[in-house]
């Protein structure tokens, strides 16, 4: 069984600095490590309170200037990279929709089993429109609130790759090893998809127990998915001019 | 054969889509707009139909899609709408996400139409517009071809408020 940062690491080491990457909350987590870690972190651009998300570019074109400089004060994460924050089951759709705008760009979407299951449709839907720049991966471990409570998740008898391959993803797997999975996504990048994998992933260590206080949510996760929606567009904008 | 009730036709709401150069349609079908849904599923130019198991998969596209450049719309019945809030909260009322709905007004008693739909009998009509008040996401009515014009408005509030806006469609669209 392979954990949390060999199944993240693999793709924030092999997905290249044009994919997008759509995340749920403990990959998000995981991610901001990987990222700080290697160096890869970077703040997000501030919009400035002058410029929101932008519909249609052929309609109407983004005031890149109005966006403003980056700001060191925000949180840090890479321009091509969107939370699906506080929003349990949304990654793959938040995923679906950038792939079909963005064909010429690979989308890797890193969802969470407990996630997935609360729009496990979205397989259906996925598999309908068939974006062949999609990877779908889950994080199968079995719990929610993992490495704070680690209640149990719904999920432990349930085989995605199998609800996935029955939904009509190009390709399914299970992988329960990290070198493995390093191989085989370097692999499904070089071929069209949809592609999904479920890893079998460790959960976390449990933090909370007799006496843990839970501290305040901040607001800054409220916030996130809006200043990377915003990021993400602007790092798309950029590239296209 | 003349509708009973008024009504907007669907030739006109595409030609309403295809104004606000809406490049994709994502949807769960509505009864209200079954015409409307029978022409696009026919096939329209330049616009995608992506049909989707929930309506909270609706709201996740869509938002992938406009932070991707494109120009969707969101096609679903009240119904819809009521399932998918904690969705619709955080990508358009937190994420600040634009996104435009077109909401049919499922379960609306013929009697009403003309009138108040804050009147009317049937749960499902009554409580949408004070429900859109009180999330704070605007919405306007469209009851005939005139007032397609506020689909228009609609992109213009949404982008300009960086929220969700909904256009209530309050009687079954005529196939014509």
């Amino acid at each position: 069984m392979m954990n949390m940062v060999q199944a993240c690491g693999a793709v924030a080491k092999l997905r290249s600095d044009d994919s997008l990457l759509v995340a749920t909350m403990g990959a998000m987590f995981a991610f901001d490590r990987i990222e700080a870690e290697s160096g890869k972190a970077r703040a997000l651009a501030s919009a400035g309170g002058q410029a929101g998300l932008v519909i249609g570019r052929p309609v109407a074109s983004p005031n890149l200037a109005a966006l403003g400089a980056p700001d060191a004060g925000s949180s840090a994460a890479t321009a091509s990279r969107i939370s699906s924050v506080p929003l349990m089951g949304g990654a793959a759709g938040i995923g679906l929709g950038l792939a079909l705008a963005q064909p010429q760009r690979q989308v890797i979407v890193v969802d969470g089993d407990a996630s997935l299951l609360m729009e496990l449709s979205g397989l259906v839907t996925v598999a309908s429109a068939a974006p062949v720049n999609l990877i779908h991966v889950v994080i199968k471990n079995g719990t929610q609130f993992t490495g704070l409570a680690n209640l149990h998740a719904p999920a432990r008898g349930f085989n995605f790759a199998d609800g996935a391959r029955n939904a009509g993803y190009r390709s399914a797997a299970t992988i329960d090893d990290g070198a493995r999975w390093a191989e085989t996504l370097a692999q499904l990048m070089q071929t069209p998809g949809p592609h999904f994998v479920e890893l079998i992933v460790e959960p976390l260590p449990q933090r909370a127990g007799t006496g843990f206080v839970q501290a305040e949510l901040p607001d800054q996760q409220f916030e996130r998915m809006g200043q990377e929606a915003l990021a993400v567009q602007r790092f798309l904008n950029a590239a296209a001019t | 054969m003349t509708n009973i009730v008024p009504s907007l036709t669907a030739s006109a709401a595409v030609a309403a889509l295809q104004r606000n150069a809406v490049d994709h349609v994502v949807t769960v079908p509505d009864w209200v707009q079954l015409s409307l849904h029978a022409r696009l599923q026919n096939g329209v130019p330049g616009i995608r139909v992506l049909n989707t198991c929930s309506e909270n998969q609706c709201v996740t596209i869509g938002a992938g899609l406009t932070i991707g450049g494109c120009r969707p719309i969101l096609m679903m019945q009240n119904q819809g709408l009521y399932n998918c809030l904690n969705t619709l909260r955080a990508v358009c009322l937190d994420a600040h996400v634009p996104l435009v709905f077109l909401v049919g007004q499922f379960g609306r008693e013929f009697a009403n139409i003309g009138s108040d739909p804050r009147l009317s009998r049937r749960t499902v009509v009554r409580i949408m517009e004070p429900m859109l008040d009180s999330i704070g996401v605007p919405f306007l009515r469209l009851d005939t071809d005139a007032d397609l014009v506020r689909m228009d408005a609609a992109y213009a509030m949404a982008q300009a408020q960086q929220n969700a806006v909904v256009l209530l469609v309050g009687a079954p669209m005529a196939w014509s």
